[in-house]
């Protein structure tokens, strides 16, 4: 294997593919769609809704619903001024049948749902509500939380406490966050920022690796089907041509992360500090580049042994599923960091990469884990490498018909 | 020079691609390499382009063995033709070069009059997928010349091409040539090898069922060989003592005579009934040596099919 070649098919890929409309659409639509993904979620979740909404209740007791009316008038308004639920009292003699012919009314939307105040409520605690659509938690919360109170200032009357008191004793705490660092500083945090900067660069990471490795698989296939393989082949050997296509879209991704990097720094600069992002910018980059070795040399192995396009996509497909795994355990990581199932998964190399950056962004780890997870990502990589080269050598040349478990098998188990 | 010297190849599976090959090209000879699809013309030239590794035999290019440096100097021109369709015809052709380890400046050097000569000149700096078909496979041929090989390897060079375009890579290659390369010329085209071609290997299953120049076995087959052209039945032209085997086409036969029998005899035979319009004892074609020499049963009806076509 000559340097000089595998830097030649390296400097083709990187050259030919950074001109192109696709990269440079990559290049900026991604952190877009990276910012939208992790920001536009949150501010719908916490937007106010703007309509007024109408709900029914059925006052068991028959002294609450007046009080819970004007409570909630008072509390919830909208910018408009008008009150922002509207409590319609449910009348009728019969609890079952006032339940049969709400539950039609709520079902023909009349009301968004409807509360059962029972008679026996301050003794069984307990209130019901009726509804087509029992998930938002928001609404629900709230009328019951009203409810609640009045009852229990109700009780605290009939035993002589006085109100203006209890309220002043009850006042809810508010917690300040201050995120302790490593270096010593405290700088004030929230929840809201320290998960988006964690969930941008899980995110970046995985779109970083994927894409490129999904660029890889797609030039292979082109240059497989149009027989230019056979021409590189004859000036080139495989392994020059795999090495240098690895090194080339390498330098590819590179450019795209710092990119990104960069725009993470004044994106964080603008909003003002606290984006995990850019202060762990260097390792962050070291693992995007480790876990590109590792996923783009999976997928040129297998990639190989493709004919077609769709077989080429099928394969890529189901190794993008391995590496956005890292999503299913955020809350677990958001939650406890340094815990033992993080310290797992942050060894399984399919996950180094994009948790380790997601842990380090949320709190970084000790030393000896950085140090021994980067050691598991090389020995890892030379592992794939060694694998896959030995299918590509063969893989490329394969044409028409895929190149059956069994014979890759066979492939691995030959000495090179 | 090549020298290829009893190379075989088994794929898994127990297919044996080449069986027992040796042949060799000198230079300035133009060598065609015939034989039905699976004969092991493509596994031959991987192995002789060091894409794959023989399981025996060796393969000397100028007598050293070939390895990856060999490559430099070997062209290679793959049946399937492609390009990078995005990318301008001089990056393509330099980086060709570059692979060949030929340095940016000599190649810009050269490119340019090899543009012209195809009738492309001032063209470099157009994208591949501007070209039409044909100058498309212009531009292939060039990334397979760029760097001046001593061997060039043309796997089926004039398909898919216009008359005109024909002659003018038949003069291109006839000048490499004179220019002491040794080429390989891989094709089904019967009528183009025999215009071309200094040396002949027909390989049928893996073995060289035929080998040597031209002449020789051109030669080898006329001695007793007549065609004629004529009018009116002609079937009973096998049935008659001096003819030994006759291919019968409507108002064509190849003649090949008894031992023993002369011309004249078989004309005297045959005048009595029908129309002779023009008679040959030039050489016999070269499907007519391949067809007696393999018998027609052992090449594969597809390759047949494929070069009785070109002689109609």
């Amino acid at each position: 294997m000559t340097l000089s070649k595998l830097l030649m098919v390296a400097r083709w890929e990187f050259t030919e593919k950074i001109r192109t409309k696709a990269f440079l659409v990559a290049l900026f639509l991604t952190p877009l769609l990276t910012v939208a993904f992790s920001i536009i979620p949150t501010l719908l979740a916490t937007k106010e809704n703007d309509e007024e909404k109408t709900f029914a209740l059925y006052d068991g007791t028959g002294l609450l619903s007046k009080t819970v009316q004007e409570t909630i008038n008072s509390k919830y308004i909208l910018k408009n001024g008008k009150p922002m639920y509207q409590l319609v009292p449910a009348v009728g003699t019969n609890l079952d049948k006032i339940i049969s012919e709400y539950k039609l009314r709520v079902l023909s939307q009349e009301f968004v749902g409807i509360f059962i105040i029972p008679a026996g409520i301050k003794k069984d605690r307990k209130l019901t509500y009726y509804s087509p659509n029992v998930a938002n938690v928001r609404e629900i919360e709230r009328i019951g939380n009203v409810i609640e109170k009045i009852i229990i200032e109700d009780e605290l009357r009939k035993n002589n406490v006085d109100i203006a008191k209890y309220r002043a004793i009850s006042k809810p705490l508010d917690t300040e966050l201050i995120k302790v660092t490593k270096d010593g500083k405290t700088e004030e945090s929230d929840f809201l920022k320290q998960f988006m900067g964690a969930y941008a660069s899980l995110f970046l990471i995985i779109i970083l690796i994927t894409t490129t490795g999904q660029a890889l698989v797609r030039s292979l296939l082109e240059e497989k089907n149009n027989r230019i393989m056979e021409v590189l082949l004859s000036s080139c050997s495989s392994r020059e041509l795999m090495f240098g296509k690895l090194l080339g879209l390498g330098g590819l991704g590179l450019v795209q992360g710092g990119v990104w990097g960069l725009l993470a720094v004044i994106a964080s600069s603008q909003i003002g500090s606290g984006l995990a992002l850019t202060a762990h910018l260097p390792i962050i980059l070291l693992y995007a580049i480790l876990g590109y070795l590792f996923y783009a040399s999976l997928m040129i192995g297998i990639g190989s042994t493709a004919t077609t396009e769709q077989e080429a996509q099928n394969i890529t497909g189901y190794i993008i599923m391995l590496s956005v795994m890292p999503f299913m355990f955020i809350m677990v990581l958001l939650e406890n960091p340094n815990g033992t199932m993080a310290k797992v998964l942050s060894y399984i190399p399919f996950l180094t990469p994009s948790i380790m950056t997601f842990r380090i962004s949320v709190q970084t780890p000790e030393l000896w884990e950085i140090l021994l997870s980067i050691v598991v990502m090389l020995v890892s990589i030379a592992g794939v490498i060694y694998l896959s080269s030995k299918i590509f050598t063969v893989g490329i040349l394969s044409y028409g018909k895929r190149l059956t478990l069994a014979e890759v098998w066979h492939l691995l188990k030959a000495k090179s | 020079m090549l020298n290829i010297n009893n190379l075989s190849k088994t794929f898994r599976g127990g297919v044996v691609a080449v069986d027992d090959l040796s042949f060799s090209v000198n230079d300035q000879r133009i060598c065609g390499i015939l034989g039905p699809n699976g004969a092991g013309k493509t596994t031959t030239i991987r192995m002789i382009l060091n894409i794959i590794q023989p399981d025996f035999g060796s393969i000397t290019l100028n007598n050293l063995p070939i390895t990856e440096a060999s490559k430099n100097v070997l062209g290679y021109l793959p049946e399937e033709r492609g390009l990078y369709k995005k990318s301008t015809i001089e990056n393509t052709l330099l980086y060709f070069a570059s692979l060949k380890r030929v340095t940016p400046a000599t190649a810009r050097k050269m490119i340019e009059p090899w543009l012209e000569r195809f009738n492309l000149g001032g063209m470099g700096k157009r994208k591949v997928e501007e070209l039409s078909k044909g100058n498309q496979q212009k531009v292939q041929f060039i990334a397979a010349v760029l760097h001046n090989p001593d061997l060039l390897i043309l796997d089926e060079p004039f398909s898919g091409l216009d008359p005109l375009n024909q002659i003018l890579f038949k003069e291109v290659v006839l000048d490499l040539r004179k220019q002491g390369k040794a080429i390989i010329f891989c094709t089904h085209q019967l009528e183009s090898a025999e215009t071309i071609c200094d040396d002949i290997l027909l390989i049928n299953k893996g073995k060289a069922v035929l080998n040597g120049s031209l002449e020789s076995i051109k030669q080898q087959f006329t001695h007793n060989t007549i065609r004629i052209e004529f009018e009116g039945d002609g079937s009973f032209i096998p049935q008659l003592p001096s003819v030994r085997l006759a291919k019968l086409e409507s108002g064509k036969a190849e003649i090949e005579l008894e031992d023993g029998y002369s011309t004249n005899q078989l004309l005297s035979e045959i005048l009595p009934h029908i129309q002779i319009n023009n008679l040959d004892k030039s050489a016999p074609s070269l499907l007519s040596i391949f067809t007696s020499v393999v018998g027609a049963e052992n090449l594969t009806s597809d390759f047949l099919s494929q070069t009785s076509k070109e002689l109609k």
